[in-house]
């Protein structure tokens, strides 16, 4: 089971015409189910862009993506974004028009489920992420504490109970209290909903934390993909040596 | 003043309520109409970059166009009333509403934009859930804008025979009355504010349901103000039917923009609607006779009262030398063969042109005709209305036949004529010989002795097709006939135009005196 691949890309390389060196540059990478992959890397080094690539946001200049054995363009992108995804966003991106109940549901409402099921999802996802359905319910985005908001973006991203979470650094704005918090509600999650977690971040401790497997990036390449007990026994590179001390000094 | 103001304001009250109500009723059309094009144009170039210079460029000159002067322009086209109203004043609300929509879409942060792509929003449902809403501050920002300036531009369609309150303006105008142009001025004046009050406090309204966490979702409001827009386009639809089906029993009067035609064409409404079961609409004050002959050819008006030399001269443009005899039988037929008009009897005085000068003038120079004024003329201004300066029976005709050669020629409108004389900054005003100005002014008419004028008798001028529709009129308006002398026309006229009284009151006084209204 931990090896059955649910996401697999092969050779990717992504070229923007307008930089100099390839964003991405011939990268394979394989995402099992029900594992969190931790991406690490300096800004730059193309995580985003990779994160990006998953659910067709951006689309490789060479490579393919295959998902669940079958390739990327034989499934309605919309619908992979939908259903198969859920996306938490660096700047978290609640609808500032919208109540919680709207930003959670909307991914419902898009798929036009009826208003009882949207609204009793909600009330479950919100139980979950320990935020009282009566008091939060109906509240607007800028009522909301920065910790309280990326809650919300969690809870929207599973609306649509997803298979696979991409997190593209979701947490790098809190302090680091609300971080630590946060980070143990995605272990729960992880624990209690069984899903695959692609998690980005610049922060080696929040990977060692959350990352069943820790994938370093540095100019668009994979240095390592490993656990953090192989990455810190036998570092492959200077990078990753370097970057696993930096994580222990903390 | 003011008290005097509050007075009048209580007596033409009711008046003043209907003329809201057209007013808001125009505004409102236009607003839907020009949201209805802007809101989706301004859509199209956040999407597509291809015409948006070139649409914004266009439309930030439009602005600048004169609205009266567009307006003039297009009648020829939509003819009078409410469409081309509607659309001038859609045409000037468009553009701002059309940039903040724009500019609302380009300024929606990145974030949100990503979040909705990252979530599977189609292009059509990022649309309506995040840009819309992101962009409607902006975009209600760009109504405000875009009502101010509409209400202000509606007065204008009064020239038109929109209503309004403009109406109140150009009346005011026509008659120099200024607490007239007050009733126009001040609620217009006043609505802008109201307009400017409610879409803010709705903006308000909106934010604040976000505050206060209720389950008032803030989309209600949203339908609530579209419906708002609705009802009160509605309650224009049905207001204004009535007025433009033909289909019902309505009789159009309509008249040329000074206080005789006023009178005039006051009289004959009241006589209809006493001995006619014909509902009549008044559109008067439309402005020169060319603008006025085309709207009845148009059949936007039915009836207006006209004078045979103008119709003669200037829409006939026969020539005239002084010699030619049998007018108004000339006039007649060639109405009825050209345009299928029909002239009915003369109300029985003629309202000729020439000059007046003040009579301490006239006494020292001895002047009793316009020959006498020649010999004078090199040193001497005249003011003049703009229309007589350019008919060929206006000023051209008396310099070729008595040798004018004034000074200087001052163009002013009908009613400042007067004032320009009495403070003396011109010597001789183009005047009526029916004019009631005359004897408060203590001017005299110079007689015309080289018969250069035509007879100017006044009558009401009829389209065929509603003559043969509605043969009462006829019978309605034959107890005028003949019985206006012209000093009983300058005595109607004086009571409007120097005691400041309604040609309504006057023409119903007279009518009442006289005997004139049916004995029910």
């Amino acid at each position: 089971m931990k090896n059955k691949k649910l996401i697999e890309l092969k050779n990717i390389s992504k070229i923007y015409p307008e930089r100099d060196i390839p964003t991405l540059d011939n990268l394979s990478l394989s995402i099992h189910e029900g594992e969190s992959l931790v991406i690490i890397g300096s800004s730059g080094s193309g995580k985003t862009t990779l994160l990006k690539l998953l659910n067709g946001l951006e689309t490789p200049t060479s490579g393919s993506i295959q998902i669940k054995g079958k390739s990327i363009n034989s499934y309605d992108i919309l619908d992979l974004r939908r259903s198969f995804f859920g996306y938490v966003f660096q700047k978290i991106g609640l609808f500032p028009h919208m109540t919680v109940k709207e930003n959670i549901s909307i991914v419902l409402r898009l798929t036009k489920k009826s208003p009882k099921f949207c609204e009793e999802r909600v009330c479950e996802l919100l139980n979950f992420i320990r935020l009282s359905p009566d008091v939060y319910l109906n509240r607007y985005p800028d009522e909301l504490s920065g910790g309280e908001q990326q809650r919300v973006g969690v809870a929207r991203a599973l609306a649509a109970d997803s298979e696979c979470l991409l997190m593209d650094e979701p947490f790098g704005a809190l302090d680091a209290v609300t971080r630590c918090e946060l980070q143990d509600e995605i272990i729960r999650l992880k624990e209690e909903f069984k899903k695959t977690i692609v998690f980005i971040t610049h922060d080696i401790s929040e990977a060692f934390k959350l990352g069943d497997r820790i994938a370093v990036m540095q100019k668009g390449k994979i240095e390592q993909i490993s656990s953090k007990e192989t990455l810190y026994g036998s570092p492959k590179t200077p990078f990753v040596e370097q970057l696993v001390q930096t994580g222990l000094g903390i | 003043m003011i008290i005097e103001f509050i007075y009048f304001l209580s007596e033409n009250f009711s008046s003043l309520i209907q003329k809201t109500f057209e007013h808001i009723s125009l505004v409102a059309a236009s607003l839907l109409f020009a949201s209805a094009i802007a809101i989706p144009l301004g859509i199209l170039i956040a999407r597509f970059p291809a015409m948006r210079a070139l649409l914004l460029k266009a439309g930030s000159v439009s602005q600048t166009i004169p609205s009266l002067a567009m307006l003039a322009l297009l009648v020829p086209v939509l003819g009078l009333g409410f469409m081309p109203t509607i659309f001038v004043l859609t045409f000037y609300a468009i553009y701002p509403i059309l940039r903040n929509t724009y500019t609302g879409l380009q300024n929606i942060p990145f974030e949100y934009l990503e979040a909705a792509e990252g979530l599977g929003f189609l292009s059509f449902q990022k649309l309506v859930y995040v840009e819309l809403p992101l962009a409607l501050p902006m975009i209600i920002s760009g109504l405000r804008l875009a009502t101010a300036t509409t209400i202000g531009i509606a007065t204008i369609a009064a020239f038109i025979g929109a209503g309004g309150l403009g109406d109140f303006i150009t009346q005011g105008l026509a008659l120099n009355d200024s607490n007239l142009i007050l009733l126009g001025a001040i609620p217009t004046a006043l609505m802008a504010l109201a307009f400017d009050y409610g879409i803010s406090q709705f903006e308000n309204y909106f934010y604040r349901c976000k505050q206060k966490t209720t389950n008032a979702s803030a989309w209600k409001y949203k339908y609530l103000f579209l419906g708002g827009m609705g009802i009160l386009f509605l309650g224009n639809y049905f207001f204004l039917t009535p007025q433009g089906n033909k289909a019902s029993k309505v009789i159009i009067i309509g008249s040329k923009n000074f206080p005789e035609q006023n009178i005039l064409a006051e009289m004959m409404a009241q006589l209809i609607e006493d001995r006619t079961s014909l509902k009549v609409i008044r559109r008067f004050n439309l402005g020169s006779t060319a603008l006025v002959h085309q709207a009845l050819l148009n059949g936007e008006i039915d009836l207006y009262p006209e004078y045979v030399g103008t119709a003669y001269l200037t829409v006939l443009k026969e020539p005239w030398d002084g010699t030619q005899k049998d007018l108004f039988i000339k006039v007649k037929e060639n109405y009825k063969n050209q345009f299928n008009l029909r002239w009915l009897a003369s109300f029985g005085f003629s309202n000729s042109q020439s000059l007046a000068v003040r009579k301490d003038f006239a006494e020292a120079n001895n002047l009793k005709c316009l020959s006498d004024l020649a010999p004078l003329s090199k040193n001497l201004s005249v003011a003049a209305p703009p229309e007589f300066l350019k008919r060929p029976d206006g000023l051209i005709n008396l310099k070729k036949a008595y040798g004018f050669n004034f000074k200087n020629v001052i163009q002013v409108s009908p009613t400042l004529m007067y004032v320009t004389i009495e403070h003396q900054k011109a010597d001789i005003i183009a005047s009526f010989t029916t004019d009631g100005k005359l004897r408060s002014a203590n001017l005299i008419i110079l007689k015309d002795d080289k018969n250069i004028y035509p007879s100017y008798q006044a009558a009401p001028v009829l389209r065929e097709v509603v003559h043969q529709k509605y043969p009462q009129i006829e019978k309605a308006l034959s107890p005028i006939f003949g019985v206006i002398s012209e000093q009983k026309m300058i005595d109607l006229n004086s009571q409007v135009e120097e005691q400041g009284q309604l040609p309504s009151a006057v023409v119903h006084k007279f009518l009442r005196e006289s005997h004139l209204f049916s004995e029910k």
